[in-house]
């Protein structure tokens, strides 16, 4: 193969991505299976790669590679994908799109620059040729830990401020609900944000403006094709949910720093308009012993069950309706073809109003910190 | 859509006396989609709906399902709300059949110390005396039978004892054999009436 | 271990019984069944009561060493006194501040990022704020565990915490002295977030926990 004689250090080693967590110095021995696949296309359509093609190959490789260090506004200008993103996140004028494209363009999108570099002792291959190697200034790592804080607080807050009262395990479910990694990465891809899937050749040989990659969403993807028959390994940081969540982070973490209010509608926006029903978070185990020490704390009357209505005890449906009462106010009501049951559920049903609560706080009333979960 | 108003316990003939007796609210209730013809029989003739004009004005349209499980305002007990909240005089007004059910509804499945008080009577050389007994002898000295001796519930008798690990292992046994002998069906229903156990505190 | 003598009235069935309850508290070592007697319970591990707690000596000392006057925050009593109390204390029966703590670690956090975005020196500047250096380890020790409770334990409010230790006799460690102590001063921001409002909590963080200038600051313990 041509491609190979040329380049020969890439082809012909097993690929082990051993990563940390951060992505940082990471020590990877790699093959580009891929390269020479694409050079074996290529042939059999008829092209033939020369010296010239290959020099012309990487002054596309290292453009592509210096505008994504660091993306000129021009360049960014002429992106379709990133300008329809900017538009429809409705995004204001201040937000440049050279910096939403750096919110695309994520750590893991690192590539070779040995091939490069005049150096022959720089043994460090990676093998993802669909991205070029970011500086590594020029991503969107910080922005996502500030996103995260922003997105943390934010959520954290809301909920609060609408149950004061959930139990932490619910709010800690509940604030994962809003912003765990997947249900951001769904929020990215309702977003249309679409994954840089060819390989550098290929762009190369379609004559792919820069500007097109800019919009598209870069990371680590091992680009070995379904049709090849072998699989990603994509695991935690470096799966596609990650990177797109990456990015929704990213987003924030930039309006933020044009104006704090902005970010906050944004989250507003996109992520606490959402719908959730924290009633359905809920799983109590003994809530009627729960719910008599709750009463003993806020002063109530010890909780009795009494039966309100019943029907059909002794054939095969009963359905029996208890109320549990704290002296003469009833706190909760539940149905059931048992009595234990009924009563079962009468008593979640009154913690649930317990918990679940939502005060007013726009009609003057103070706001409520509440005495914590109940601890039987 | 005909209005339907959950009645008092039918058996409570005193019940029911006094839950018609009690005042309602101080709102006009609207129940259901009004119409000017008959509900019952002309409940699919749109013309009813359309040429039905109701005074304009605040109307009570309480939800016409039970309160279990949600947790809108209008279900929230009264000494569930903060004392500053907006709210409370109107939630007052909506639970005037509170104190009816809660005089003559007959009490579900309580204990006996929820009738007659809980009393903590023990002291620690009779606690530690179950103890002994329990381990030492555990078949003569039963939970039902120490629970007597000491005018306490055999719950109690757990929490403060436990049998020794040769008697757990040998009733364990003894319901394995039980279980074994199931038919299959059997294993499967108490299986099924587990999980629908768990659903009742899901809420 | 003595009896008292409780007097209830019961009103379950339809006719009201009275009964004479005895019970017996325990104040000793824990045995289990024996209820125990809330004296020995309610005091945290310095021997300071839950209930007839002076004003001077807690909530007022509060104040006035984190300077709340100076910021023009206004927490009442109780609110100062749930932040103090940890959820380890009396099995929960008097009001705890893990609500507060939660939002209150999350509110410090964000301050805490936006101080290094601030104060960076880095070439690549996003809008003029500097993301190089958020992840790394100073940044992340200003408001990790050991700095805050160090900050408490300077301020010397360490001593008026309500918790309950898991030994007694043991060590620091064992007990998660850290774990415990730090709640108190995130959940102290999340009370005043929660009730002087955002714009009070970001001056109070801004200006004197994160202050290099103020003596008590997370920054100045951090590199002492």
């Amino acid at each position: 193969m041509l491609l190979s004689r040329r380049i020969p250090a890439l082809c012909g080693r097993r690929a082990i991505w051993n990563s940390t967590s951060k992505g940082n110095n990471a020590d990877i021995m790699s093959t580009v299976r891929h390269l020479s696949r694409s050079a074996v296309n290529l042939e059999s359509k008829g092209m033939k790669l020369s010296e010239s093609e290959l020099q012309g190959y990487k002054t596309y490789y290292k453009e592509l590679q210096e505008t994504i260090n660091n993306v000129p506004e021009e360049i960014a200008l002429q992106s379709q994908p990133l300008i329809t993103l900017h538009n429809r996140l409705e995004l204001p004028a201040s937000f440049k799109l050279s910096i939403l494209s750096r919110c695309l363009t994520c750590r893991s999108s690192k590539l070779p620059t040995f091939a490069l570099d005049k150096d022959k002792n720089n043994t460090h291959l990676q093998a993802f040729p669909n991205t070029v190697e970011s500086n590594d200034l020029f991503d969107n790592h910080g922005l996502n830990i500030f996103g995260k804080n922003i997105l943390g607080f934010h959520i954290t807050k809301y909920l609060l401020k609408k149950y004061p009262r959930l139990p932490t395990v619910v709010l800690n479910a509940a604030i994962d609900s809003y912003i765990s990694q997947d249900m951001l990465a769904n929020i990215a891809r309702s977003w249309g944000i679409e994954k840089e899937d060819t390989a550098i050749v290929e762009r190369y040989l379609l004559n792919e403006p820069i500007s097109l990659t800019l919009g598209k969403l870069r990371y680590f993807n091992n680009t070995l094709g379904k049709i090849d028959g072998i699989e990603r390994l994509n695991k935690g940081n470096f799966s596609e949910n990650a990177a797109l969540a990456l990015t929704v982070r990213s987003i924030i973490a930039v309006l933020w720093t044009i104006k704090p209010e902005l970010a906050e509608k944004f989250i507003n926006k996109h992520i606490t308009s959402r719908k959730l029903d924290v009633s359905k978070l809920f799983l109590f185990e003994q809530p009627a012993r729960e719910l008599s020490k709750l009463c003993e704390r806020e002063g109530l009357e010890k909780p009795v069950s009494r039966l309100t209505a019943e029907s059909g005890r002794l054939s095969k449906a009963p359905v029996f309706i208890v109320g549990v009462f704290s002296g003469e106010e009833k706190l909760g009501e539940g149905f059931g073809s048992s009595l234990k049951e009924a009563k079962a559920r009468a008593a979640t049903d009154a913690l649930l109003k317990w918990y679940c609560y939502e005060p007013v706080l726009h009609e003057g009333q103070a706001p409520i910190i509440d005495h914590g979960t109940v601890i039987v | 859509m005909l209005a339907f108003k959950r009645g008092i316990h039918a058996c409570s003939t005193k019940g029911k006396e006094a839950a018609s007796k009690a005042t309602s609210n101080a709102f006009k209730e609207l129940k259901g989609v009004q119409t000017i013809y008959n509900p019952r029989t002309s409940a699919s003739n749109y013309k009813g709906y359309l040429k039905n004009k109701t005074p304009a004005g605040m109307y009570y349209n309480p939800a016409q399902s039970a309160t279990t499980g949600s947790i809108n305002s209008e279900t929230i007990p009264l000494s569930f709300l903060a004392k500053d909240d907006p709210r409370r005089s109107f939630i007052k007004q909506l639970r005037t059949q509170d104190a009816v059910e809660s005089k003559y509804g007959p009490p579900v499945l309580v204990g006996k110390s929820t009738v007659e008080g809980k009393s903590y009577h023990l002291q620690p050389e009779q606690i530690a005396e179950i103890i002994k007994l329990r381990s030492s002898d555990p078949v003569t000295n039963t939970r039902k039978k120490l629970a007597k001796q000491f005018d306490v519930s055999p719950l109690f008798i757990s929490l403060v004892s436990s049998a020794p690990k040769s008697r757990i292992t040998e009733m364990n046994k003894r319901l394995n054999t039980i279980k074994s002998s199931w038919h299959k069906q059997r294993e499967i229903a108490r299986d099924d009436r587990k999980k629908r156990k768990q659903l009742w505190y899901r809420a | 271990m003595f009896p008292r003598s409780i007097i209830k009235q019961t009103s379950l069935s339809f006719k009201t019984i009275s009964i004479r309850n005895i019970t017996f508290l325990n104040n000793g070592s824990r045995i289990c069944g024996i209820r125990r007697d809330p004296s020995s319970y309610m005091k945290n591990p310095n021997g300071l009561e839950y209930n007839s707690l002076n004003k001077n000596i807690c909530q007022d000392k509060v104040r006035s060493i984190l300077q709340f006057d100076k910021f023009n925050i206004k927490l009442s009593d109780e609110i100062i006194l749930q932040c103090l109390t940890h959820k380890s204390f009396a099995h929960g029966k008097v009001p705890y501040n893990e609500k507060l703590y939660l939002l209150g670690a999350q509110f410090l956090k964000l301050r805490t990022s936006i101080h290094s975005l601030k104060n960076g020196n880095s070439t690549n500047l996003i809008n003029g704020m500097n993301f190089t250096n958020l992840g790394n380890i100073t940044n992340k020790s200003l408001n990790s565990k050991k700095n805050i409770t160090k900050l408490i334990k300077i301020a010397g409010i360490d001593d008026i915490i309500f918790w309950k230790m898991r030994d007694p006799s043991g060590n620091a460690k064992i007990n998660g002295e850290d774990r415990v102590i730090h709640t108190v001063l995130n959940s102290l921001i999340g009370a005043i977030l929660t009730t002087n409002g955002t714009q009070i909590a970001t001056q109070y963080v801004d200006d004197f926990l994160l202050n290099k200038n103020n003596e008590l600051s997370l920054i100045n313990i951090a590199t002492e």
